[in-house]
């Protein structure tokens, strides 16, 4: 990709990725003026995008998803709480987007990610505005229990792109959560049925055995952002 | 916190939430900067506190958040985890004096199968994943990097070890091991394998996640950072491999589960470099015999070099997946 250009001298003498860095925004120009960016894809091409389901074992519902480098992990565990006054038929759900430092250089320990508060604002606005999860759904017993979804989205690796990732991440491991099967205890509390005691009786009925997967409102995710995405998607430069 | 409600489960009392819980589980969440309320000792499970938007208001990182945050309550509810009713009679098969059956249906002397992966995160100089049975650990290596402006000059170079784990790593939410703890033993089990000679001035950071929590959590986060190490090109005396033995008894079990490590007497922690025969770093707990620590640390070194001839393999087999 170093083609020689005779408006720039240095261009023509430098090495590649040394022009790469000394000179970022002109890297970029230069591969935009050709309609073609710096890892060969066309402008309107996105990175190849995959998603598994159920990556983490302990968790009621996870996945992992990757665009191009970029690698989210969501998982959601569900726990029981008393529903509000004001809402007794309704569960809740918390939304948390964690970069830990194995994610990229930027991040240390001491000093959090810029970008990781904001993506966190924006996923919690977007999941919780769009009404894709009907919180009726987490309603085990109306005015005394209800599901606590908490869902943690953990960036692996930081290449561009978090948003989205994160986003398709959340959807996936929500479409893949298996709400576990309870019961009301004697004291009032909720507790689980282990598959071994099925065959056995049960004092109390199961309180959801129907309701054991959420029903998602379908909805588009649209991978906007084409054109900041563009410079998102490129290696971070400082 | 976790035996808490095991005991609760088990006596059937009804639950009544001591400030104390509040406290420990807030310890580990995102906290907004609300006006704090006190919660009621009523039978009810929780205050009925209204739930602020998301719980992202302000990024009080969620690895930093041990010191300090005591006495500040937020707005979400406390919950629990809906935990099965089943009694636990494994603890007085141990006393009884029969032999302990592992639940994942391993001999007493075997270790789970490793699955090592180098070049896991893109971004990171060198980095691994690692796969002990349930325990799944990434590490990343940074470096070598500039020091903070504020460190004194010194002509070799520096380590930085961070631990974390992930929310959903252990079977209750949010409930993390010490990782301040971690950190420093999996520092002190490193440095004496890196050459610090060849990178002076600089630092070279290891940090770790734990995705999932399966027992033995800390030799797993030792063996993989060693890899990850490695795959960074960083300059080691030898690949650093790590073992724990639990005490159960009178018997002897090598790589325990959590729930081992849970039940266990004693555990016995070997962290070695295996070609140069030489350990970096032991750690010992609870309760030993002294022919019971010669056995456990003869098992443990012979499980180390078996481990270290694994990670070299895997080291080789992603040269040459790279070379084709």
């Amino acid at each position: 990709m170093a083609t020689a250009n005779g408006s720039n001298d240095l261009s023509s003498e430098m090495e590649v990725d040394a022009f790469r860095r000394l000179f970022p925004l002109r890297f970029h120009e230069r591969h935009l003026l050709e309609s073609i960016r710096p890892d060969g894809r066309p402008l309107g091409r996105a990175r190849e995008t995959t998603i598994s389901l159920g990556a983490v074992a302990s968790a009621n519902g996870s996945a992992l998803a990757k665009i191009g480098c970029t690698t989210m992990l969501a998982a959601v565990k569900l726990e029981v709480m008393t529903p509000k006054a004001e809402s007794p038929d309704e569960g809740c759900i918390a939304i948390d987007f964690h970069m830990p430092p194995i994610c990229s250089p930027l991040v240390r320990p001491g000093r959090p990610a810029e970008a990781a508060p904001v993506i966190s604002k924006q996923l919690s606005d977007t999941i919780l505005s769009s009404g894709m999860i009907d919180l009726k759904e987490l309603s085990l017993v109306s005015g005394k229990a209800a599901w606590m979804a908490y869902l943690d989205i953990y960036c692996l690796d930081a290449d561009g792109a978090l948003f989205d990732a994160a986003l398709l991440s959340a959807v996936a491991a929500f479409s893949h959560l298996q709400i576990p099967v309870v019961s009301l205890n004697d004291d009032g509390r909720i507790v689980l049925i282990s598959e071994e005691n099925s065959g056995a009786m049960w004092e109390k009925e199961p309180v959801n055995k129907e309701k054991r997967k959420l029903k998602l409102e379908s909805c588009t995710i649209l991978l906007d952002m084409r054109a900041p995405q563009e410079l998102h998607s490129g290696r971070p430069f400082s | 916190m976790k035996s808490i409600k095991k005991k609760e489960a088990a006596a059937g009392s009804t639950v009544s939430l001591s400030p104390s819980r509040i406290l420990a589980r807030q310890n580990q969440k995102n906290l907004h900067p609300s006006p704090s309320t006190s919660p009621s000792p009523s039978p009810s499970l929780a205050p009925r506190l209204g739930l602020g938007q998301g719980g992202v208001l302000t990024e009080a990182l969620h690895i930093q958040i041990e010191g300090g945050m005591a006495g500040k309550i937020s707005n979400t509810p406390a919950t629990y985890t809906p935990s099965p009713t089943s009694q636990d009679k494994k603890r007085s098969s141990i006393f009884t004096g029969s032999d302990w059956v592992r639940p994942d249906g391993r001999g007493l002397h075997q270790c789970r199968p490793a699955f090592l992966r180098t070049g896991a995160v893109n971004s990171a100089s060198g980095s691994a994943y690692a796969e002990f049975g349930n325990a799944k650990v990434i590490v990343s290596v940074f470096g070598p990097r500039e020091s903070k402006k504020a460190m004194m000059y010194s002509d070799i170079g520096r380590l930085n070890c961070n631990v974390s784990y992930t929310s959903f790593a252990t079977p209750i939410h949010g409930q993390a091991s010490d990782s301040k703890d971690l950190s420093s033993m999996l520092h002190k089990a490193l440095e004496g394998a890196i050459i610090l000679e060849s990178f002076p001035k600089t630092t070279v950071d290891v940090f770790a996640l734990v995705l999932e929590s399966g027992g033995s959590d800390l030799p797993v986060v030792i063996s993989c950072a060693s890899l990850a190490l490695a795959d960074a090109g960083i300059m080691l005396y030898d690949m650093v491999a790590s073992v724990s033995m639990s005490c159960l008894g009178k018997n002897l079990v090598i790589d325990p589960v959590s729930e081992e490590e849970s039940y266990q007497d004693g555990g016995l922690m070997i962290t070695c470099m295996p070609s140069r025969n030489e350990v970096t770093q032991m750690t010992v707990t609870g309760e030993w015999s002294t022919p019971k620590i010669h056995e456990a640390m003869q098992l443990c070194l012979d499980a180390c070099s078996k481990l270290g001839k694994i990670m070299r393999s895997c080291l080789k087999e992603a040269v040459s997946a790279t070379q084709e």
